[in-house]
């Protein structure tokens, strides 16, 4: 086989995976901004549209009322701005791109299988946005640096250090705790668990939807280079949580992790704060501003 | 039957714009991710390009062209979507997902990840060409129609493409994995 067609071959195979379903509610995104965006007058048509010379002379005339007209209202006054910029009106809110971030609301999205399911929530200035779950806070190449991140959770490691049960190093493998499906089950197994100590839960309402607050807390002395991380070496780390959307942040020595464990009409979502003792009290109350502001999208 | 609704839509029909929406969304929309590589980018951008095939729709000449339309503006969006990306390096203390996919005999994880950092690296116009030519199936010269570029210019830039993700492919995999520290 030729070079050409090897990678012709590869690059088929390789785009032939993905998400190929349109989420359902671009549908109805469109149809709402395409009912207030007027279509644009054919041109095409337009050009083909006999003119005799008196209607020229009078469109002329009409143009030159009209920028006349338009001129006087748009000129400055009082050394102002002469036309104040309607703000463009947000329609949904923004995909978390990657980079900094300015003030808004978000969409994550903590599920892989499910890309109608989103997590939407206010996130200030400044920070930093990791498609399609995370944000960190300013300055985030600190490694104390402090993250929110939305995601699910089907079960637990029984020892966070010792989650490579396959032996392949990926993550999102089956934890060997059976945890059931609300977010009290979960919150019963991290209480049971004495690899980390954790908090009474406190029942919260983050829309309207129902769960549990509670923070856990990691040792401060792990020996992470004795844990499993990646099978081609570099990285090792802890994982609390299992499944395929469980751990799309690392875990390490002196985590602190405030959780919101919600049940979102059958389906279990966390809000997970991540910090430490050395992060700024200012970015830790804007994190709990972020969740608080969390509305769901089931 | 489409040409039906086209027409219909051209006309101001809103309704019959949805049906369109609803019978190209999802080739459309898997257009979108694999030019930008994001779920939440793609929808947002197929978003604005239906928006704008809706302002735009009356000056469409021929209602059968409709699809490969639709293929230049969504195109054309996602590329101005990606030149805005801001390119950075990807911070160390978050993960990207595992990809759960069964075991491949064709790529393994290690090339689906190589893959991917060589997709991301291209510029947008690579990246939209390659899109075009293997998961679409248009011929460079189709390309070349529909981005508006000389079909000279489509081969060079799918060699260079074609290049940097055979050297992608080629690298050791040992050098892409996530590193750092954990925190």
């Amino acid at each position: 086989m030729s070079e050409r067609s090897d990678i012709d071959r590869v690059l088929r195979h390789w785009m032939d995976d993905g998400p190929s379903t349109m989420p359902d509610r671009i549908v109805d995104v469109v149809a709402d901004r395409i009912s207030v965006h007027p279509q644009r007058r054919s041109w095409r048509l337009l050009r083909r549209l006999p003119m005799n010379p008196r209607i020229k002379l009078a469109a002329g005339v009409a143009a030159a009322v009209v920028l006349a007209v338009a001129g006087y209202y748009l000129l400055p006054r009082d050394g102002g701005v002469g036309v104040q910029p309607t703000p463009s009106p947000t329609w949904s809110p923004r995909a978390v791109g990657e980079g900094v971030l300015t003030a808004g609301r978000y969409r994550f999205r903590p599920s892989s299988a499910d890309p109608n399911l989103a997590v939407t929530a206010e996130v200030p200035a400044g920070w930093n946005g990791h498609p399609d779950r995370v944000v960190t806070g300013p300055g985030d190449d600190d490694p104390v640096a402090i993250a929110v991140a939305f995601l699910l959770a089907d079960g637990l490691h029984s020892d966070p250090c010792r989650w490579d049960r396959l032996g392949n190093g990926q993550r999102g493998q089956l934890g060997n705790l059976v945890v059931g499906p609300t977010a009290i089950d979960l919150v019963n197994a991290l209480r049971a668990n004495p690899a980390y100590t954790s908090t009474e839960p406190n029942p919260v309402t983050l829309g309207t939807h129902p769960g549990f607050a509670l923070e856990v807390r990691l040792p401060d002395d792990l020996n992470l280079e004795a844990c499993d991380g990646s099978i081609l070496g570099g990285t090792h780390y802890y994982q609390i949580f299992s499944g395929p959307d469980a751990n799309p942040l690392f875990q390490g020595d002196g985590n602190r992790m405030d959780l919101v464990i919600l049940d979102v009409e059958g389906t279990r979502v966390i809000a997970m704060i991540r910090f430490s003792d050395d992060t700024p009290a200012a970015d830790l109350d804007a994190a709990r501003g972020i969740v608080e502001s969390v509305e769901v999208v089931p | 039957m489409d040409r039906d609704l086209v027409e219909r839509a051209q006309r101001g029909d809103q309704a019959a714009f949805v049906d369109l929406v609803r019978s190209r969304g999802d080739r459309l929309f898997a257009i979108a991710y694999r030019i930008l590589r994001d779920v939440d980018r793609a929808e947002d951008a197929l978003q604005d390009a239906l928006v704008i095939a809706w302002r735009d729709l009356p000056d469409l000449r021929d209602p059968d062209r409709f699809d490969a339309w639709a293929h230049r503006l969504l195109t054309n969006v996602c590329i101005a979507d990606a030149g805005r990306e801001r390119r950075r390096i990807a911070n160390l203390h978050v993960l990207p997902l595992d990809d759960a996919a069964a075991p491949d005999d064709l790529l393994t994880l290690a090339d689906r990840d190589q893959l991917d950092r060589g997709f991301r690296r291209l510029n947008a116009d690579e990246r939209a060409i390659l899109v075009l030519r293997h998961y679409v199936g248009y011929e460079p010269t189709e390309i070349a129609e529909l981005l508006g570029l000389p079909a000279g210019t489509i081969r060079s830039r799918l060699h260079h493409a074609h290049r940097a993700m055979r050297a992608a492919l080629d690298a050791d995999a040992r050098t892409a994995v996530v590193g750092g520290t954990s925190a």
